[in-house]
């Protein structure tokens, strides 16, 4: 029973481990004034592997990428992505938990 | 007459983005590169109730760079006089929008964008001219989160096709969108009704038949477009009324009641 116990414990430790916790990414995007202007940012964003959410809050100019925490980005990945839709990146931070859906 | 009808129909429908954009002209707010933009929009011109003049005007427009766009434009049109009736493809319009200046900022955007194109000779059974066209302008945008502002200046140069030779057009337009709902934003939010004021001003120099200026043709009309947008991730539906406020035309040129404007436009 002591066995099977700790063969269990050490199973969940080891799975827990493997499960990454998702973080936030808050891009600060200047030049996005509707719906329509995230939504074609979103769509590449979420091609990226890890990236399980995409929000935004439009009055602030950001956008808030919920991944994987094994996803990072760079500032000129960021640049050239948001470029390529017509807006201009400013810069990001990092969030240790995503907001609630 | 007939021909340059049509002619101002299809150049009151060339909006082509599926951003919050003015109903009757274009906007200088950007296509993102390798983005396909699709615009449908039923335009019904009555004139003094002698005429009545409808078209479907298909939009297809796509993002080479995020500066640079390509438009073309192709209507579907149907002529009714009481005495005729024509029924086929309108005049083509193919045109690029280059963005000249950008200034993002938090929560907005301004930008400026020349434009030139070509009006093709793509009509069937009289429903457009057959003469090859060039129009330029310039367009500015000044975006936010709760309201835009969009500006044009444009000139369409036409030229003689069968002894026909519509007057040129200069025209100055006005946008102003304004968010009416939601009034505030939330973290879900994700769509807008729009509330629309335009401004058309139009002027249409004499056409020409065999060299001879017609009396009865052109003039300056200015119209106010009243209208609404409910815009979301994807597509846009709007709707707007053209209502000749001034029209100052010459001789016994056709007046305007009225131009419906209704359609939706959506991404790909």
């Amino acid at each position: 029973m002591k066995k099977l116990l700790l063969t269990t414990a050490a199973t969940f430790l080891v799975a827990g481990n493997a499960i990454a916790a998702d973080v936030q990414y808050n891009m600060r995007i200047d030049g996005i004034t509707c719906p329509f202007c995230v939504a074609t940012s979103a769509k590449a964003l979420k091609e990226i592997d890890g990236v399980k959410k995409v929000g935004s809050d439009l009055e602030k100019g950001i956008i808030k990428v919920c991944a994987d925490e094994s996803v990072t980005f760079t500032d000129e990945q960021l640049t050239e992505l948001f470029v390529e839709k017509g807006f201009t990146y400013r810069g990001m931070e990092k969030q240790e938990q995503c907001d609630p859906a | 007459m007939k021909k340059t009808m049509a002619m101002m129909t299809v150049l009151m429908a060339w909006n082509g983005t599926a951003l919050a954009a003015p109903l009757t002209f274009n906007t200088a707010l950007p296509v993102s590169r390798g983005e396909f933009i699709v615009s449908e929009q039923l335009v019904i011109n009555e004139s003094k109730g002698s005429r009545t003049e409808t078209s479907i005007v298909s939009t297809l427009v796509y993002g080479v760079t995020p500066d640079f766009a390509l438009f073309g434009t192709m209507p579907y049109t149907n002529i009714d006089t009481g005495t005729a009736d024509m029924q086929g493809m309108g005049d083509s319009k193919m045109f690029g929008r280059y963005t000249v200046y950008t200034d993002d900022f938090q929560g907005g955007t301004f930008r400026i964008a020349p434009f030139a194109g070509v009006k093709l000779p793509t009509n069937q059974d009289n429903t457009g001219t057959d003469s090859w066209d060039m129009f330029g302008g310039l367009v500015a945008t000044y975006g936010s989160v709760a309201w835009e502002v969009d500006g044009q200046i444009s000139y369409q140069a036409n030229t003689e096709a069968n002894n026909f030779e519509a007057g040129d057009i200069a025209r100055a337009d006005a946008s102003l969108q304004y968010r009416l709902f939601p009034a505030t934003l939330t973290a879900t939010t994700d769509s807008f009704i729009n509330g629309v004021l335009e401004a058309n001003l139009i002027h249409k120099d004499k056409n020409k038949a065999s060299g001879i200026e017609n009396q009865n043709s052109g003039g300056t009309t200015l119209f106010l477009v009243p209208g609404l947008q409910y815009a979301t991730e994807r597509y846009v539906l709007e709707a707007g009324l053209q209502i000749p406020v001034i029209q100052n035309l010459n001789g016994t040129a056709l007046e305007n009641d009225y131009i419906l404007h209704t359609g939706f436009r959506i991404n790909f």
